[in-house]
Parts: C-alpha cells; sequence; structure tokens
C-alpha cells in the first residue's frame, strides 16, 4: 500500500507487524535493561552532494552561500546546487559571457545590502539557465535572480520576506533608501526560471523587491519564466531594454508600491501559457496603502498570441496607479486593459493613473470588457477618446514567432506621432512600441528563444 | 457548616503560595521559582547551557543528576520546610522507619534491584505468601474520607475476615443483648428492586459485621450513637448509611437500595480496582487527586451522542476542540496540550501540527477521559497547559457480552446527493487497497526529464496515474454504528483473571456548506468584500477500533494487565469551491480537490502493579508501543477558470497536482513508579519513565503544465478526463498538451527521533488531618533529531540536514490540598512545565505544510518554553455525585513559541516576547432531591470557564500580522457546558439534554493591517432518551446539535466564514443478554 516507491522508506504491512513485534519485545526488555535495543540505521544522513561527473577547470559548483566579495570570471560555467544568498554585504560580480546554470530548487539571490554587479555585453551576454541538458529543459527548473534592496514599500512596517523564499533573514527586503542599488544587470538573459516554492508563492525569472533608483537594469531577457516573467515587489528600481517572452503567469508583474520607471519594453506571449502582459497591484488586501505602485511606461509592446481566449493585456487592480504611453497592445483575446475595482478607476485622470498614446489592436470581440466590478466605469469610452492619442490600427508586427519575434512595427501610423518622454527617459522614442521603424533592433545579438 | 479556622488556614497558606508561585516580572528574569524556595536548583531559563548539558543515556547522565539535583533539592529544600511543619513525625518517625525498613534509598538500590528483581520476584516468589503478608491495617483509625490505598488495605482485609468465618445467620436471634439497640435493614437492588444477599455490611468503627440473607435482610445489635453503616457487594456501589441509634429504639432501616449508577455510592472498590466507567468514581478519584483534574466517565460520555474522544472531552471544564480534533485545555492547545492513553505520551499523526487528532479514538472504547491541569511530578514535565488521559476499558466483573446497531440521519444531508469519486474495495474499511496508491510500474526516481528518464518514460509515468478527475454523484445513505463487548473474569478468589474485548464500527455521510470570503482595506479604512467563496465539502468516513485488555491477579498484591486498542479511520472528501468572481483574475472560478486519508493507530501496553514490596512499598511498571500512521494517497487538485460561461484548467501550483504522502510513527516507552507509604496517609514516590520515538514522513508531488499544443483547439476547456486523458500527457515543452512532471521538493521528506528520559521524586504527606502538601520535582532529559531533506538521496541538487537539539529541565512542583470539611478541599499548586519545539518547526530551511498549503520556515534558534502556572481551587463534594468547585489559574509561558507570517502567508516560528495566560472556573453538579421529592429524579450540572490570554511579539515576530498583541490563537474567552439528565428510579426512561457554548476565538491572525479574524459563539444543545425495553435490551435516541446554527468567523464586522451546520438524530439499540 506504499505509494513512496522512490524508496523503501516504510515497511509493507507484514514487516511492519515484525517491527513492531520485536520492538514490543525490545520494550519489555526495556525495564530490565534500562538500555533498550537500538533501532536499524537509516541512511537518512546521507548528504547525496556529491557531484558527478569530472569538473572542468571553467566550471565552479556553489552550494553555499556567498559572504564575501566574489568574481565568476569569464569563460566560466557556474553551477547553483542550492538556493544561494550573497550576503553580508558582499558584491557579487559576473563577467560577460559566463553562464549561470540553476539546479532544481536554486535560485541566486542578492540579500538586501549585498549588490550584484553582472555587466554583460552584447556580445557577450551573462546567461542564467536551467542545469539540465539543452532539450530537457522547461520553465521552473530553477529559481531565477532575486534582488532585494532597502527602498521604500508599502507593506505595514516597510519591509518584508520576499514570496518563495524561506522566511529567515535572507528574504528580508525593503527599507528608507529610495536612492540606494542592488546593482546591476545588465545584457543578459534569465531562462526556465520560477521556482514554485508553495501555492501563491513562487519565484519568477527576475524578482526585484525593495530596489531602489541607483539600481541599474538594462538589456535583459526573462524567457520561459515562471511564475512571472519578472516582478517588481515595491521599491525604486527602473529597468530598460526589457524583453519578456513565453512567461508562465504574468509577464510583468508589480505589487507593493512600485515607482520604477521603463522604457522599451517587449513583451510576447505563448498561446499554451500566460496570462496577463502586465498585471499590476498596489497592496493586496489593503489596496491603498502607501507608497502607491506607480511605474510610469514608456514604448512598451505588449503582444499577445492571438490564439488564447483567456489571455488579455494589461490588468490594473487593487490600488494599482500607471502611467502607460506610446505603446502597442495588440492579440490579445480576452481583452486590452481591465481596470479591475473601483479603487482603481477612482485614480483615473490624476497623475497616479493615465494613458494616452497607445495603439489597441486585435484584443477579442471586446477590447475593453466592462462587464466587470469597476464601479460602472466605462472603458470603451476612455480608451476611445482619440484627443488621448489612442488609435486601433494593426501594428503590422514583423514577425510574431516565438522562436524569431521581430516586433518592429510597420504601419506607419504607429511609427510616430508619441508623446514626448519626460526627463530621464530618451527623449527621441516618440514611435509607438518598443522598437524604433529604423536601425537594428536592441534585442539583436543577445538575446536567445530556446523551447527547450 | 465548616470549620472556620481551617478556612482562614487554608486561605492563607494558598495566598503565600500563590505568592511565592506566581511569578512576577521580576521574578521572571530567574525563572522556576519554586513554591518551597528551591529556585536555586532550577535552569536559569533553559537557553543557555543546555547543549552542553544534553546527554546521551539514562545511566550516566540522567540518573547522578537525579542524585544530584532531585535527590539535594529534595533534601535540602523541601524536606526542611517539612521539617517546618511535621518535623517531628517525619524526622523521629518516618525518616528512620524509612531507613530501617526500605533501605535501598531510590538512587543506590532501587533502580538496579528493581531491575534485578522485580521479574524474579514476580515469577519465583510463591504467590500465597504474598498473600500472607497482606498489608496491616496503617493506623488504629482511619479518619474518613479514606485514600484508595487506605480504603483498599482496610476492605482487603475486611473480606478476609467475612471469608474466613461464618457469615451471621440471617435470622436474628430473639434476645438483644443488654444496653445495645437492635438495627435491622434490608438490602435491594435499586433498579428491579430484588433483594441482595450476601452483602458484606459493616458499621464503621466497631468490629461489627454481617452479611444479608437471601431476603436482603440484616441486623446488628449496637450501642447508642451514631453510626455509618457500610454495605458492599461486587459490581454495586458501595454504600454508606447513617444511622443514629436511640437508646431502647429499635430500628428498621427499611428496603435500602444499593446501585451501579446510584447516589451515595461511596466507590466501586472490588479487589482494590475501582470502576473507571462511573461518574462518581471521577468524582471519588478527583477528589483523592493531588493536581486539580477534571473528567468524563464513559457513564456520562454514554449520556450524551458523542461517538468519539473529540466530542467527549468538550464536556470537561476548560477543554475546547479546536478544528474537530485538537485539544485545548484552558486556550492552550498544540506544544502546550498534552494527550495520554493509560498515562503514556501519545504523538500527534498530523505531520506539521503538534497535537493528538482526538477523533481518532471511538468513545465505546473508553473508560474515562481526565483532564489533568495541574503539574505534579509524575505527570509528564512538556504538557504545560495539562494532560488529558485517555484510559481503555476494563474487564467486567462477570460474564458479559452486549451488541449494539445504530443509524443516524442528518436532515437535509441523508437521502441526498452526495460526491464521491473512484476508490478502492476496501473504503468501507478505512484502508486503501492500493488503487490510490502509485502503480508498480512508476520509476523509482525523481520524475525529471535529463536526469536518466526517457521523454517516453516521463509521460508513461504521468498516463500511468488513474485518471479520475471528476467525482461521482451517489445517495448519502443513513450513518450507521455497529459494536460487540464480550469480557469476562474468574479464577480462584484472590488469583481473579478477566478479559474485555470490545469492536465497533461506524460509517458516516457528511455534506458541509461554507461561505468564505476574503475582505480587503481601503484608504479610508473601510472594509469591503473582495471575494466569496462557497465551498461543499463532501465527506464519507469509515471507522473501526479493537480493544482487548487481559488482567491477571496473583493475589492482592500482583497484577499484570495487558492492553491493546487499535483504531483505524478511512475518509473520502470531494472538496468544491467556486466563485462568480475571483479576487485575482474578476472571473469565475472552481477548484475541486479529491482527497482520501486514513489514519492507524495501535497502542500496546503491558502494565505491573506490586505491592508490599520492601515492606509496604508498591511498585507499578509499564512497557508500551505506540504505532500511528498517516497516509494520504493521491489527492487530486484541479483549478478551472470561467470566461464567457466555458470553464478551462488553469494552469498554476495545486491545479493537475496529485500528492502523496506518508506518516509513520513508532514510540517505545516505558515506566517504573515506585511509591512507598509511610503511615499517615502520607507517601513517598519516585519513577522514572523513558521513551525513544521515530517518525517519517515522506511526500511526493506531480504536476501537469501546458505543453506546446495547450493553446490549440482550447484544449483546456475539455472535461479534465479528457483532458488529462493518455493521449494528450507527453514529457518536456514538446509537441504534447499537456507535459507531466514531478514538484516533489528539497524538503519533502523528513525523519524525527525523540529520546525522553526523565526521573520524579515526590512526597505526599498528610501533616495534619485536613492538610495534604504534595511536592516534589521532574526532571526530564529530552533530545531530539530531525533530518530533512528530498525523498531521494544519491542525486545532485538534493541534500539532508540534521538539527540536533535537546534540553534539560528541572521541574519542580508543590500543592497543598486542605480538607475545610468533610468532602471540602482548597487545593493550590505550582508547577513548572515546559513546552518544547517540535519536528521540523526547528529545521532551518521552508517545507510544504501541505495539509494547510502553506509554507513553513522552521527556526533553529527556537527556544523552548518554561512555564510556570499556578492554581488555586475550592472543592466541595456534598455527596459522591454531586461537586461545587471554583478555580483561579494562572500561566506565564517564558519565551512562548508563536507562529510568525509574512505578507505571503508564509509561517514562521519565534518566541514571542511575553504571554500570560489566566482565569476562572466554576462548576457544580447536583441532584434535586433536596429540592422537591418530585424532582428526585433529575439531576443538573454545568461549567464554565472564563479565560483572558495575552500574547506580545517584538517586531521581528511580527512581521505582517496586524496586532502585535493580542489574544493566544485558539483560546476561547468563555466556554459554558450544562446539563440536565431525568432518570426516575425504577423507570425504563431516562433523558439528558447537553449544552455547550465556545465564546469567541481568535482563529486567524490578521496580516497587512487587516483585522483578526474571530470566530463567534456557537451554542449547541444535544439530546439523549433511553428506553429499556426490558432486562438488557435498550433503546437509545440521540440528536445532536438540536439548535442547528451557523457557525461563523468574523473580520472587523464582516461574516468571513459561515457555516451551515445540521442536526443529526440517532436511534441505536443496545442488546446485553
Amino acid at each position: 500500500m506504499s505509494p513512496m516507491r522512490a524508496e523503501p522508506v516504510f515497511e509493507t504491512g507484514v514487516e511492519r507487524s515484525m517491527v513492531m513485534m520485536k520492538h514490543l519485545v525490545c520494550s519489555l526488555s526495556l525495564l530490565a535493561l534500562l538500555s533498550g535495543c537500538s533501532e536499524e540505521e537509516s541512511n537518512s544522513t546521507d548528504t547525496g552532494t556529491a557531484d558527478t561527473g569530472t569538473p572542468a577547470a571553467t566550471e565552479i559548483t556553489v552550494s553555499s552561500d556567498v559572504t564575501a566579495d566574489t568574481t565568476w570570471a569569464s569563460g566560466s560555467i557556474v553551477t547553483l546546487s542550492m538556493l544561494i544568498v550573497v550576503t553580508n554585504n558582499a558584491t557579487l560580480t559576473i563577467e560577460p559571457g559566463v553562464i549561470v546554470k540553476g539546479d532544481n530548487g536554486s535560485a541566486l539571490v542578492i540579500s538586501r545590502g549585498a549588490k550584484l554587479n553582472a555587466a554583460g555585453t552584447a556580445a557577450s551576454p551573462i546567461v542564467f539557465t536551467s542545469s539540465k541538458p539543452e532539450g530537457s529543459r522547461a520553465s521552473g527548473d530553477w529559481g531565477g535572480v532575486v534582488l532585494l534592496g532597502s527602498a521604500t514599500l508599502n507593506l505595514a512596517g516597510g519591509e518584508g520576506n520576499i514570496e518563495g523564499m524561506p522566511a529567515g533573514p535572507a528574504s528580508l527586503y525593503g527599507g528608507t533608501d529610495d536612492a540606494s542599488s542592488c546593482g546591476t544587470l545588465k545584457y543578459a538573459r534569465i531562462e526556465f526560471a520560477g521556482y514554485v516554492f508553495g501555492t501563491d508563492n513562487e519565484l519568477n525569472g527576475l524578482t526585484v523587491g525593495g530596489c531602489g533608483s541607483a539600481t541599474e537594469l538594462d538589456f535583459i531577457q526573462s524567457h520561459l519564466g515562471k511564475d512571472d516573467g519578472v516582478e517588481f515587489f515595491g521599491g525604486t528600481a527602473s529597468i530598460k531594454h526589457l524583453l519578456i517572452t513565453q512567461a508562465a503567469d504574468d509577464s510583468l508583474d508589480y505589487d507593493q508600491g512600485w515607482r520604477g520607471n521603463v522604457q522599451f519594453l517587449a513583451i510576447q506571449q505563448s498561446a499554451s501559457v500566460g496570462d496577463k502582459a502586465i498585471e499590476g497591484d498596489n497592496l493586496k488586501d489593503v489596496v491603498d496603502s502607501t507608497p502607491r505602485s506607480r511605474p510610469t511606461i514608456f514604448n512598451a509592446s505588449f503582444v499577445g498570441s492571438g490564439a488564447n481566449a483567456e489571455q488579455g493585456g494589461l490588468h490594473i487592480r487593487r490600488g494599482a496607479g500607471l502611467i502607460l504611453k506610446n505603446s502597442i497592445v495588440a492579440n490579445f483575446q480576452a481583452g486590452a486593459i481591465d481596470l479591475d475595482g473601483a479603487t482603481v478607476t477612482a485614480l483615473v485622470g490624476d497623475s497616479t493613473l493615465d494613458f494616452s498614446n497607445i495603439d489597441f489592436f486585435g484584443n477579442g470581440a471586446d477590447q475593453f470588457p466592462a462587464d466587470d466590478n469597476d464601479a460602472d466605469f466605462d472603458e470603451a469610452l476612455y480608451f476611445g477618446n482619440a484627443g488621448k492619442g489612442f488609435v486601433t490600427v494593426d501594428p503590422q508586427f514583423a514577425s510574431t514567432s516565438l522562436t524569431a519575434p521581430d516586433f518592429a512595427a510597420g504601419n506607419t501610423a504607429v511609427q510616430s506621432g508619441g508623446a514626448t518622454p519626460p526627463a530621464g527617459f530618451d527623449a527621441t522614442a516618440t514611435y509607438h512600441g518598443a522598437f524604433a521603424p529604423t536601425g537594428a533592433a536592441w534585442t539583436a545579438g543577445w538575446t536567445s528563444y530556446p523551447a527547450n | 457548616m465548616f470549620n472556620v479556622g481551617r478556612v482562614w488556614s487554608a486561605l492563607l497558606i494558598a495566598a503565600l503560595v500563590l505568592l511565592a508561585g506566581v511569578p512576577t516580572a521580576a521574578l521572571m528574569a530567574q525563572p522556576a521559582p519554586a513554591v518551597e524556595g528551591s529556585g536555586a536548583t532550577a535552569p536559569p531559563d533553559g537557553s543557555g547551557g543546555l547543549e552542553e548539558e544534553i546527554v546521551p543515556s539514562f545511566e550516566e547522565e540522567i540518573a547522578p543528576a537525579l542524585e544530584e539535583e532531585i535527590a539535594p533539592s529534595f533534601e535540602e529544600e523541601i524536606a526542611p520546610v517539612l521539617e517546618e511543619e511535621i518535623a517531628p513525625s517525619f524526622e523521629e518517625e518516618i525518616a528512620p522507619a524509612l531507613e530501617e525498613e526500605n533501605a535501598p534509598s531510590f538512587e543506590d538500590e532501587v533502580v538496579p534491584s528493581l531491575e534485578e528483581e522485580i521479574a524474579p520476584s514476580f515469577e519465583d516468589e510463591d504467590v500465597p505468601s504474598l498473600e500472607e503478608e497482606i498489608a496491616p491495617v496503617p493506623g488504629d483509625e482511619l479518619p474518613a474520607p479514606l485514600t484508595p490505598d487506605a480504603e483498599d488495605a482496610y476492605y482487603g482485609d475486611f473480606w478476609d475476615d467475612l471469608d474466613k468465618s461464618e457469615p451471621v445467620a440471617p435470622t436474628p436471634p430473639a434476645v438483644v443483648p443488654t444496653g445495645k439497640v437492635r438495627i435491622t435493614g434490608k438490602l435491594v437492588d435499586r433498579e428491579f428492586g430484588t433483594p441482595l444477599d450476601g452483602v458484606a455490611v459493616e458499621v464503621e468503627g466497631t468490629t461489627s459485621t454481617a452479611r444479608t440473607g437471601a431476603d436482603g435482610t440484616f441486623f446488628f445489635d449496637l450501642d447508642p450513637g451514631l453510626f455509618v453503616v457500610r454495605a458492599k457487594l461486587f459490581s454495586y456501589a458501595t454504600e454508606a448509611f447513617e444511622v443514629e441509634v436511640l437508646a431502647d429504639q429499635p430500628a428498621d432501616l427499611g428496603a435500602l437500595s444499593m446501585g451501579v449508577d446510584e447516589k451515595n455510592s461511596e466507590t466501586f472498590v472490588v479487589e482494590g480496582r475501582a470502576i473507571k466507567e462511573n461518574a462518581a468514581t471521577q468524582l471519588m478519584e478527583r477528589r483523592e487527586s493531588a493536581a486539580v483534574s477534571d473528567a468524563v466517565s464513559a457513564q456520562e460520555m454514554s449520556k450524551a451522542p458523542d461517538s468519539a474522544a473529540s466530542d467527549a472531552v468538550k464536556r470537561v471544564v476548560g477543554a475546547s476542540i479546536v478544528d474537530d480534533q485538537f485539544l485545548y485545555i484552558r486556550g492552550l492547545g498544540g506544544r502546550y496540550t498534552c494527550v495520554t492513553m493509560n498515562g503514556v505520551i501519545v504523538r500527534g499523526t498530523d505531520p506539521d501540527f503538534p497535537g493528538v487528532q482526538l477523533d481518532i479514538f471511538p468513545s465505546d472504547l473508553l473508560s474515562n477521559l481526565t483532564v489533568y491541569k495541574s503539574f505534579t511530578p509524575n505527570l509528564s514535565g512538556g504538557c504545560a497547559a495539562g494532560q488529558m488521559d485517555i484510559g481503555t476499558r476494563d474487564y467486567p466483573e462477570e460474564w458479559k457480552l452486549s451488541l449494539g446497531a445504530s443509524v443516524s440521519v442528518t436532515p437535509g444531508t441523508t437521502f441526498g446527493n452526495h460526491a464521491t469519486y473512484k476508490g478502492g474495495s476496501l473504503d468501507w474499511l478505512g484502508f486503501d487497497d492500493g488503487s490510490r496508491a502509485l502503480p508498480d510500474s512508476f520509476p523509482d526516481q525523481r520524475i525529471e526529464l535529463g536526469r536518466g528518464l526517457s521523454r517516453e518514460q516521463v509521460a508513461e509515468a504521468g498516463r500511468s496515474l488513474d485518471n479520475v478527475w471528476n467525482p461521482e454523484q451517489s445517495t448519502a445513505l443513513p450513518g450507521m454504528g455497529l459494536k460487540a463487548t464480550i469480557g469476562d473474569s474468574g479464577g480462584p478468589e484472590g488469583n481473579v483473571w478477566g478479559y474485555l474485548l470490545t469492536a465497533n464500527y461506524s460509517r458516516s455521510y457528511s455534506v458541509d456548506e461554507r461561505t468564505i470570503r476574503s475582505i480587503s482595506l481601503d484608504g479610508a479604512g473601510d472594509l469591503s468584500i473582495s471575494e466569496t467563496l462557497t465551498e461543499r465539502s463532501d465527506k464519507r468516513k469509515s471507522r473501526w477500533g479493537l480493544l482487548g485488555t487481559a488482567t491477571k491477579n496473583w493475589g492482592d498484591a500482583n497484577q499484570i494487565t495487558f492492553a491493546e486498542l487499535f483504531s483505524q479511520s478511512g475518509s473520502d472528501l470531494v472538496n468544491d469551491v467556486t466563485t462568480d468572481v475571483s479576487a485575482d483574475k474578476g472571473r469565475p472560478y472552481e477548484g475541486r480537490r479529491l482527497q482520501w486519508v486514513e489514519r492507524s493507530f495501535s497502542f500496546t501496553q503491558l502494565v505491573g502493579r506490586h505491592r508490599n514490596l520492601f515492606a509496604d512499598s508498591e511498585v507499578k511498571w509499564n512497557t508500551n508501543v505506540l504505532w500511528a500512521a498517516r497516509n494520504e494517497p493521491d489527492t487530486r487538485y484541479l483549478k478551472r477558470d470561467g470566461l464567457d460561461g466555458i470553464f478551462r484548467w488553469r494552469q498554476d501550483p495545486g491545479s493537475g497536482e496529485r500528492f502523496f504522502s506518508e506518516l509513520d510513527q513508532l514510540d517505545l516507552a516505558g515506566g517504573l513508579d515506585w511509591k512507598m507509604p509511610l503511615g499517615l496517609e502520607s507517601s513517598l514516590s519516585s519513577g522514572i519513565d523513558l521513551l525513544k520515538g521515530h517518525r517519517a514522513f515522506d511526500s511526493r508531488r506531480f504536476r501537469f503544465a501546458c505543453g506546446t499544443l495547450c493553446g490549440t483547439g482550447d484544449q483546456r476547456a475539455l472535461d479534465p478526463e479528457q483532458l488529462f486523458s493518455d493521449e494528450n500527457i507527453g514529457s518536456g515543452n514538446i509537441d504534447s498538451v499537456l507535459t507531466f512532471g514531478e514538484e516533489t521538493g528539497g524538503n519533502d521528506r523528513y525523519e524525527v527521533d525523540q529520546v525522553m528520559t526523565a526521573g520524579y521524586l515526590m512526597s505526599d504527606f498528610k501533616p495534619l488531618e485536613w492538610l495534604r502538601v504534595v511536592g516534589g520535582a521532574r526532571a526530564e532529559n529530552y533530545n531530539q533529531t530531525v533530518v530533512s531533506g528530498s525523498p531521494f538521496l544519491g542525486q545532485r541538487v538534493f541534500t539532508r540536514e540534521t538539527v540536533e537539539r535537546g534540553e534539560f529541565d528541572l521541574l519542580p512542583s508543590a500543592g497543598l490540598v486542605f480538607e475545610l470539611d468533610e468532602g471540602m478541599f482548597v487545593r493550590a499548586n505550582y508547577g513548572a512545565s515546559v513546552a518544547r519545539p517540535q519536528g521540523r518547526e526547528v529545521a532551518p530551511f521552508a517545507f510544504q505544510d501541505y495539509v494547510r498549503r502553506k509554507t513553513i520556515t522552521g527556526n533553529p534558534d527556537l527556544l523552548r518554553t518554561y512555564v510556570h502556572s499556578s492554581d488555586l481551587r475550592w472543592e466541595w463534594f456534598p455527596s459522591n455525585t454531586e461537586v461545587l468547585a471554583a478555580s483561579l489559574f494562572y500561566k506565564v509561558p517564558l519565551h512562548p513559541i508563536e507562529q510568525s507570517l509574512t505578507q505571503a502567508g508564509e509561517v514562521t516560528y519565534g518566541n514571542a516576547e511575553s504571554a500570560e495566560s489566566y482565569g476562572a472556573e466554576v462548576e457544580f453538579r447536583t441532584g434535586l432531591s433536596g429540592l422537591a421529592k418530585a424532582l428526585a429524579a433529575l439531576s443538573v450540572g454545568a461549567n464554565a470557564s472564563f479565560i483572558t490570554s495575552s500574547v506580545t511579539v517584538g517586531k521581528e515576530q511580527q512581521r505582517a500580522a496586524t496586532s502585535s498583541e493580542r489574544p493566544l490563537q485558539g483560546q476561547a474567552s468563555y466556554m459554558v457546558n450544562g446539563s440536565l439528565s431525568y432518570e426516575p428510579e425504577a423507570s425504563p426512561i431516562s433523558a439528558t439534554v447537553l449544552y455547550n457554548v465556545m465564546g469567541r476565538e481568535l482563529t486567524t491572525v490578521g496580516l497587512l493591517g487587516l483585522p483578526d479574524v474571530y470566530a463567534e459563539p456557537f451554542h449547541k444543545v444535544d439530546l439523549t432518551v433511553s428506553y429499556e425495553i426490558s432486562e438488557g435490551l435498550k433503546l437509545k435516541g440521540g440528536a445532536r446539535n438540536l439548535l442547528g446554527q451557523s457557525r461563523r468567523a468574523e473580520q472587523g464586522g464582516v461574516i468571513v466564514e459561515e457555516e451551515l451546520t445540521d442536526t443529526d438524530i440517532s436511534l441505536s439499540v443496545g442488546w446485553e443478554p
């Protein structure tokens, strides 16, 4: 009857009763001897950490936390055998071209106070991927990259334990320094990540918790990530040139008062997995907590699969704000934007929740579903207002292939006419979408789209 | 009415004890301030230096420790105190007597000598010699009431005398001796009115004895005066009647009745054995107890429609049941509360929650439930709030066969729709027959591509699982139960043997419907409902149990009892959760769980009692094997989201998931108690307890995820059994609708080894007729090793980590019992105890609690909690079935272990800054015959507890919790029980109405600013009516939960949980030929 076939942990019924008899006899003699019978030792003390195979000179297996400044040099293949936390305010430097492979259950965590210095190049990107052989890899093989910092967030008490990790000191994030830095992550791919820790408790491809504005996140791809492609929990970190492909749940998720800037964001969903392109929350249950989530996004291309009736574009809920301009939302069967709940629609019109210069196309029969609980806010009316630069034209993407996508928009109607991005953004990007109509795409050279 | 002087001195002493025992804030820094000033021997707070003291074995460390610590502490501290109070009697008389007669002191001699001698003495020595040595009657006069021991000894002699002498002739001689007065009477069976012959009757304080004749009559010729006449018969209550003999006034007492269940029964002492199934006996035991205790007897259980220990214990003052399973005493549960069976600790079968699931114990197999609320050294030290002892039934006095059957219906459920799912052929016996187990062909390694398994092998593994995701609709049948008991006793007088075999079986159907709401808080501080879920749970439960006991006596002095209790239960569950608008997606949602859980429990015990060893001392030993298992094969989880009327499978953790787990626990335990009577109803006892336990938990979980073809053709909208069909299952992210894989994590298996060795020394002195002093200390050494890791060894990634911890604790306690007047007592107790972290709570990593679907992170720095408890109780037993009691209690747990929650709902453990719990209890039980003759058949009882607790957590511990100061979780603010029984004499009908209410209790700690969740008071009324059709044939009708009130929980004024409850109606027939 034992379902556990992995190891003969439990005896069969007969063996069990034999053991019981033996124990009874032993226990009877306990009184006489006061030292009982010893039970058979189980082999439970085996550690099983032994690595198989002969590591090459450039292969490193990391199996303990990084507690001092450390460099993983170019040419290295680093395997994370467990949850690796950079602690003790140390800096982990990862040089261009390094491949970091994660075993099941592992992740790379930069704890609060520590820093990541991982600046790859377009020619030599840093690749974070599954340790399984090519062809056998799948999303969720390992836990991805977690950056934790000391910027503000809206949890009571100003800090929390990041989800997806044991609730210890290593998982603390949040603080008071909005100008702080978690380090640099540049020209990096994160593949097959997103460890399922528990129900509603998962790591994402890239998890950014409470990182400050000095954090540099640029040219990053999250591919086949699970739960979400990239998730921001509070903080003020900004991100540029972000490509999220085939995430299992939401592509970009934010909560707990994230106020970063985003420019050049491309998101592509596959038909088989994926929920929303953006899922924005302020704070679950306590929806008006401050600081309020309010990212500012310019030049985003949100590309649905066009073949999944449940996939929606943007879902803004639980008191979240958002500024979104110069963007394209296309091919989401379940609608383009859902402003969910009175706590969200109440924010429309002020500087917390605002949209302009967006092309909505091919988002199902009802691009702006109004049959939800949003206090009778008329999304169709709001997003139909041509005065705010909303258009409905086919952007004519060059390719929506999952293996070689090219989201350059061919329709001249969206190649210009956007708002001028404000200070801190690339002000020349007055087009709709993540890619300029001319010139090489910023994704060229360092990105990749492996299926397994 | 009672002696005023005694009352005042008692109150004064009690106040002093409480002042000394109740630790004030200043004392907290130096815990364990024992009442008798033995604080110096207590460890500082248990945190420091414990590691150094962890000891490998009993012989090397504990025994010396006992010698060094207990003995000195006794000699230096308790003895002097005692000396002051009873100095002459102890030093001059008892101590020398001890030295002369019992030369072996405990440390040096008794343990080894016991090792060598117990068995031989028991086997080799001739039983007759023991019989000859029956203890002399201690003391010249026996003050009433007798202690059980004294009473045994007394009546032991009495019986012998009677047996040797000729019975007094039933026909009284015509001549009454000069100056004497003739008193005559007749004893009849209370129930049937038949005369009782051969009843031993004696007059207390005289040598007069008599035996009734065939017509039940007896006589005495007595001097004038006030006498107590006692009548005693096998299986009947010993009766005491007050007789005033006036000069020259012969009197006929008339028909005096004796019965088993009736009032005025003194005790059921037969061959030194109390029938614990009787309420009066329980009161008697409680009266004689040194600790503060309360009990429910089988007799009382039979008056309530309670089928399991978890129902019955709710009738005890201050006891409550959380989650229908776990015992809380005065608001503390889990690690603070122990459950023992015949005195041996039972550990729970929940993989992650400390606590014993009481619903596995069928009440038909139990003789009594006793809740000890104050600590004495002979009780386990790890039960800070108290411990409940489950007593198994004992053999009957004569041949007994009883059969019973019952049916129960729940209007609205029975004969209605009931969902179940495909199971095995043995489900009705509470066993899965292997239908839900992983198939034999299933790979023994982790199911993972790229790790030695081919794509096809992985897919095949997925296909080999039973493709059952939909429930089957059936009809809820009436619940049914069967029970049978046989028992007998016999053998030559003095060498009696007896046995009892009981079996019971029950099967029940239930449907629970619940509404669950989530709330959110906006900036204006207003709460709104963000989600409303409807839950329906269809459950079918089978349970059976067997109890066998066998006892053999060798004379009065030696007795050996073997007991085996086995219980098996299994239930299948179809749980559906639905909503029209889910909080996370804003769409319709349905979640489903198909689950089978089976639990096995086996307890094997051998107990020996030997009296008159080493002069008068008494030795009791026990050895036990306890095996408990929980098996949850193939729980299936499914989630679906609706859109435009079509429900599609949600690809998510906990959806398309299958979970297998097994927990196995084996405990070996033994104990030895030695009690040395010192005369004057005083005694010295000492003992050791050993426990060695092993627990193994193992689990695997698997999940289907979307493959590359999942999005085409809207596959996810298929019926689940079509979606998860073989042709759709593939592996890897390639050309299939679904991919199969294993999600077993790195800590999904653990093993815990526990070793506990304990010893105690306790003295029970009665320096004054009205004062009893009980004091002593217990030393416990506890070691725990936790090994946690993946079920898969030898594969990289997965490691197993070992955490070892242990502690040595010295736990002093002291109690005073004042007998203010006959039957009126004041008890004052202080005791120290500990609450220990269990299992994975100390493991430094996160694991999944799959039962509650939570992530838990253990904390290796967790300190065990040291608890100071004080109790003060006044009790009055106007008769042997009546009681009036009032108690106060105060508990201070130092470094209490509390859960701490993150915003993601993750749980971790820490030591809270401080906590306290205090309260009051009142209780009464009485007949109403005093009020009016017409009410003689009525008896009423009520008890109430009022408890206040608070816990203060530090910032680190508070984490995402809203409040830093709150009541303890699971602590009801008050509990009230009431009962009204109607039992007319000589009538076949009797009836009992029971009432129970639990006050508001904190069930869930609110997070992120949301208020805490409180369960609202729930009132419950039960009714039982029984009718004796003819001799031996009894019909019983019961109704549970007549009010059918909704069970509700409230959060900030919003009802967040609302469960409709049903009234169950049962009818049972019992036949005892």
